[in-house]
């Protein structure tokens, strides 16, 4: 029986990652369906993630069980009532007359300017048309190169320059642009009276306003409710939030009413998205601030302040989460543009699509294929969180993850007898404690793999969680050897290994998953060209170049690849809680900031225990001996 | 300005002349939205979003909601019609209304050199005055009068819907309220709920005592109707989950978890059947049971009722808890110890209603219910949001006329009234320029009878002299919309809410006061005319 989530998306860029992590469940499920119960694919449980339902004509459906929120209009030109529950006897918008029926007198039409779907979009739906018409006449569907053009066009490619500033991306405006994955109409609430790209809402107390009535509480309350009530062991909630904006003061009165009504043994685990400025913006439709614009820099700096305070104490893991700036030796075979918000997101989304990969497993034994490490959301909280009453957590990608070492054997040796019962008990979720590798391989030239192209996602916070690292939750899936698949226990080895070669010492639980990351044909072009379709590198000259950042601009000719995430606890939190504080108390003391802050419901006596708060947090991790 | 230009080199500056035409301009603009929307014979507005998607409204606030404003003038007055929505429930069409004739009378004389501060206390005085007459003008009401309630009732409604629909559902919000309505007890409109169904017709809607829930049990086995039953109405988890208890608490074999899991099972398992004691010993006469819960079932307690033919549902929204308290009788219970037959409520029906994935309890033929709930149909979701909203305001109308125990003479025959007082009256105990703003006023709020006019077919200032010639004889009249001619609205039974007039009153003419007192409008760093 699975163990339900619930996924709750708040903001614009949060629903950016939302669409592609949906795409990717979507690859999935496809895959599950083509290769059956023996597939690699079949060890993930989209159960957990996805409802049964049917709609009013009795056709059945499989959609999210996710509650998303957005400004009106973020939806462009996709209708919230999504394409599966659309009333199919419902007139068109041009029927006239007919359309009113609760009105004897004279009717106005006021239409808004059509917002065109993406061709992406388009093709879909023809596709999904086409395969319901010529049903079991087998074949691959005609539409399938068209919606590969399509795809590639929402990438800008064929379009071509991709101008200077580059900030939009030059197909994708809305994320429905490239969503693949259909949603329950009750999953889309829009605050009415704010609109994408014109109500101001990047401080934290613009969410104010859709929090104030009862009604408003409710109508968001009821879709958590509707997803809840079907639930038969509701195992926690995943949230994805933009928390440096009006967002993230509605995520706090949220999952203050989700701890109030489905009690504290449910955790809730929150990605805090923090992209770049340009990004964000992208993502509301609006244009950046300047970067040094005082008020933009001062609003920051209180919203940050008032997320770590007043949101991250109602979580139960709290991750912030940002696209890393591209740099050398920082996931060094992608090439993406920081500021383009559908290229952020995609990679957002893939280090969250894996590191989720622990509590979406089927439970061991049930399926054929092996899939270590599962474990619960609540377990993976308690693991993270539990040593320094922090419910802060950092989060690092590597993708593509490299290929094991050839010499998995000679490296195992060298970690020798400290790491042998980590590689033994196979199926129960293993706490690795991995031996302290310190004096013996001081001689090793090259880096392990599991941090050779390791970036960082939490900002501020070195990649793995830096020295302070006291627990981790590593994830690898689909790893490669060789250029084939590795052998799920080789792969088990080789990064029992290879963390052993890390000189560094914490509790550690590793999940192991055959599934590679599948990339959907939607997912930006952002590979470097040259990769395989399983994405190895080729070998000698022309992989070194490309790991030298050779060849400027992506491609996609990748179907699926490795990728490794860590998710950890660390003490690294500690100083840069502690900078935090400092910043939105030197923001907080100026009379604008002081101004900003009571408009938004803060009040001068609040600030004292806010900034205590971030201070006990700030000194949670300070060594106790 | 210049120290402005010295603060802030980006700001942008709009001054005097400038300013006042840009608030003048939006606050018509929302007028010219709104004007037609007004009264029984007003315009429906379909609007129609990129996506293609519909929306259907009569209601000014909806509409407001609906427009993306950002012209700052027009956020202002937006925000005040909102308000007005949220303390009456009703009249944001009067409200954009009326400041946009005062600022449009207002117009005119600064066009002729006025300073607008001297209109500003005309407005000001006026006002005043017009809330004194308002005392007087109003008609007492007797709140058990359930014909004077069904005449505010469908003078609202009627504005919003077609008559038929109109006075089908003034009957349900009348007796909705009248249900809850509890002696030397304030109103709680939340005690009726609102519940849809995208099913059937819009005359399909109707009122039903006791109460609909959006869900229903999630066992096979379980019942789908029964009769005679008592009602379990708890807050209790039965499902087997995490305690925060045993934070870190490690086991150290499988057969210690296993053990673990065997005794939280128990404590679940222990809880159930306690309410199934509870039910055999009040059901030992052949009454069923019915459990109602806040808080979670999970499969292995919905199995155990349900072998004992117990009806149950989980996750019941807690709105729902007090109404059904309020419905069946009996309390809350929140934990099992708490159990006794007396916490009980009753209901002679409770049946699952099936609507594609969506299921729906009823619980009805309740004994002597003070909770309802209003069963909203329609083909369509754009037709059921539509009448939702109407619903609200019906409420709202009845709540409001019981408050305040009175009721104001409506189509229009107020403001001709107010504004033939302001003439007579009012401008003769102000001296000087002053007067002028007064007779803006007064022009300002015949500006509501020529739209209802306007809006009915007819030439508006026929309707107003015939109006203001009847308002000279004295006696209240307003406008026959079906007629065109002038007629007391008393004998057509449209009755309008004293709350929403005094509100209308208030803010308005505040509102645009301040806006004629804007002679300089900046905003840093932002380019003003692009938008």
């Amino acid at each position: 029986m699975p163990h339900e989530i619930i996924t709750l998306q708040l903001g614009s860029f949060a629903n950016y990652v939302g669409a592609h992590y949906w795409n990717f469940q979507d690859d999935l499920l496809g895959l599950q369906e083509q290769a059956g119960w023996r597939g690699p694919a079949a060890a993930v449980d989209s159960d957990t993630l996805f409802r049964a339902g049917e709609t009013l004509g009795g056709q059945p459906t499989y959609t999210p069980r996710l509650v998303l929120c957005d400004l009106s209009g973020a939806l462009g030109g996709a209708s919230a009532g999504g394409a599966f529950y659309r009333d199919r006897h419902q007139p068109g918008a041009g029927a006239g007359a007919s359309v009113v029926s609760t009105w004897a007198g004279a009717r106005e039409v006021h239409r808004a300017a059509p917002v065109p779907r993406s061709r992406f979009a388009e093709e879909l739906e023809n596709e999904a048309e086409e395969v319901a018409e010529e049903e079991g006449e087998g074949g691959e569907a005609p539409g399938s190169s068209r919606l590969a053009a399509a795809a590639a066009q929402l990438d800008g490619v064929g379009a071509g320059s991709d101008g200077g500033g580059g900030s939009f991306s030059a197909g994708v405006r809305y994320w429905t642009d490239y969503l693949k994955a259909h949603v329950h109409p009750r999953s889309v609430h829009q605050l009415a009276g704010a609109w994408h790209g014109l109500t101001p809402f990047s401080g934290w107390g613009d969410g104010g306003e859709h929090w104030r009535s009862e009604e408003q509480r409710e109508e968001v309350m009821e879709r958590v409710r509707f997803f809840a009530e079907e639930c038969d062991q509701l195992q926690g909630f995943q949230v994805l939030a933009d928390d440096l904006s009006g967002f993230g003061q509605l995520a706090a009165h949220m999952l203050q009413q989700v701890r109030d009504e489905y009690g504290s043994g449910r955790p809730v685990v929150l990605f805090a998205l923090r992209p770049g400025a340009a990004a964000a913006a992208a993502a509301a439709g609006v244009a950046p601030a300047a970067a040094d614009d005082p008020a933009e820099q001062r609003r920051r700096r209180l919203n940050e302040g008032l997320s770590l305070s007043l949101l991250a104490p109602l979580c139960s893991m709290f991750v912030p989460l940002a696209p890393p700036a591209p740099a050398p030796g920082v996931l060094p075979l992608l090439r993406w543009q920081p500021g383009n918000a559908f290229h952020a997101s995609a990679l957002c989304a893939a280090a969250l699509d894996t590191a989720t990969l622990p509590y979406r497993l089927l439970a061991s034994g049930l399926s054929p294929v092996a899939a270590t490490g599962r474990s619960s959301m609540w377990d993976l909280c308690q693991l993270l969180t539990a040593q320094h009453r922090s419910p802060l957590a950092c989060l690092s990608l590597s993708l593509p993850c490299p290929a094991l070492p050839a010499d998995t054997q000679q490296a195992a040796q060298q970690a020798d007898a400290r790491t042998q019962h980590a590689g033994g008990s196979g199926g129960a979720p293993a706490l690795a404690a991995a031996g302290a590798a310190r004096a013996s391989s001081s001689g090793g030239s090259s880096q392990p793999f599991t941090t050779q192209w390791l970036a960082s996602f939490t900002c501020g916070i070195p990649a793995a969680g830096g020295d302070g690292c006291f627990a981790e939750s590593i994830v690898l899936r689909g790893a490669r050897a060789a250029g084939g698949a590795a052998e799920l226990g080789a792969a088990a080895e080789a990064l029992d290994a290879s963390l052993a070669a890390e000189h560094h010492r914490c509790v550690r639980q590793r999940t192991l998953a055959a599934q590679p990351l599948p990339v959907p044909l939607p997912f930006p072009h952002i590979w470097a060209r040259g990769l395989s379709e399983s994405g190895d590198i080729p070998a000698g000259a022309a992989g070194a170049a490309l790991l030298a950042g050779g060849g400027s601009r992506g491609g996609q000719d990748i179907a699926s690849c490795a990728a490794l995430t860590r998710l950890g606890g660390t003490t690294a939190f500690g100083p840069a809680v502690a900078a935090v504080q400092r910043r939105f108390s030197s923001a907080a003391a100026t009379a604008q900031g002081q101004a900003a802050l009571e408009g938004w419901g803060h009040w001068r006596e609040e600030l004292g225990g806010l900034q205590e708060w971030l201070a006990s947090l700030a000194h949670a991790y300070d060594e106790e001996d | 300005m210049a120290s402005v230009r010295t603060l802030n080199a980006k700001a942008e500056v709009l001054s005097k002349g400038a300013a006042l035409f840009m608030s003048i301009n939006a606050a018509k603009g929302l007028y010219d939205v709104m004007k037609t929307n007004l009264g029984p014979k007003g315009t429906i507005k379909m609007l129609v979003g990129g996506a293609g998607d519909i929306k259907l409204t009569k209601d000014g606030n909806v509409l407001l909601r609906e427009m993306q404003i950002t012209n700052p003038t027009a956020v202002m007055i937006a925000r005040t019609a909102v308000a007005q929505d949220e303390v009456t429930g009703d009249g944001t069409t009067s409200m954009v209304i009326l400041i946009g004739e005062l600022m449009k009378q207002a117009e005119r004389y600064i066009a002729d050199g006025l300073h607008p501060r001297i209109i500003a206390e005309g407005y000001e005085i006026a006002k005043r005055d017009l809330l004194k007459f308002l005392e007087e003008f109003k008609e007492a009401a007797d709140p058990a009068d359930r014909e004077t309630l069904r005449c505010v009732a469908r003078t609202a409604l009627r504005t919003k819907l077609y008559e038929k629909l109109a006075d089908q559902l003034t009957d349900i919000v009348v007796d909705a309220v009248l249900t809850i309505k509890k002696p030397d007890q304030p109103l709680d409109l939340y005690m009726v709920e609102i519940m849809h169904m995208r099913h059937k017709l819009d005359t399909d809607t109707r009122l039903i005592r006791g109460l609909v829930l959006d869900h229903g049990s999630r066992h096979p086995d379980m019942p789908k109707r029964l009769e005679n039953c008592h009602v379990l109405n708890c807050n209790i988890s039965l499902e087997y989950e995490k305690s925060e208890v045993n934070a870190g608490f490690f086991y150290s074999s499988a057969e210690q978890r296993e053990k673990l899991v065997v005794a939280e099972r128990a404590v679940v398992d222990d809880k159930v059947q306690r309410i199934i004691d509870l039910k055999k010993k009040v059901c030992a006469d052949g009454s069923s049971f019915v459990v109602i819960n806040q808080k979670g079932i999970d499969p292995g307690s919905l199995d155990l009722l349900a072998k004992e033919g117990i009806m149950a549902l989980r996750r019941a929204k807690r709105r729902n808890a007090e109404r059904l308290q309020l419905a069946c009788g009996g309390f809350t219970v929140n934990s099992v110890e708490e159990l006794t037959p007396e916490c009980l409520g009753h209901a002679g029906l409770v049946y699952e209603h099936v609507l594609g994935e969506d299921k729906f309890t009823f619980v009805e033929d309740v004994q002597h219910p003070h909770s309802c709930t209003v069963l909203i149909k329609g083909p369509n979701d754009y037709t059921i949001a539509q009448i939702k909203d109407a619903v609200r305001d019906g409420l709202r109308a009845v709540k409001n006329t019981i408050e305040d125990a009175a009721v104001v003479p409506g189509a229009g025959a107020f403001e001709v009234a107010a504004a033939h007082h302001l003439r007579t009256t009012t401008v003769k105990s102000v001296e000087g320029r002053a007067k002028l703003g007064i007779e803006a006023f007064a022009e300002a709020l015949l500006g509501l009878p020529k739209i209802l006019a306007k809006n009915s077919g007819y030439d508006p200032q026929d309707c107003i002299i015939a109006l203001l010639e009847e308002a000279e004889r004295g006696g209240c009249v307003g406008l026959d919309v079906a007629s065109g001619e002038p007629a007391d609205p008393h004998l057509n039974g449209v009755l309008d809410n004293y709350i929403v007039k005094r509100q209308i009153l208030q803010s308005a003419p505040i509102v645009a006061s301040q806006l004629l007192l804007v002679d300089e409008v900046l905003r840093a760093g932002m380019n003003m005319r692009r938008q």
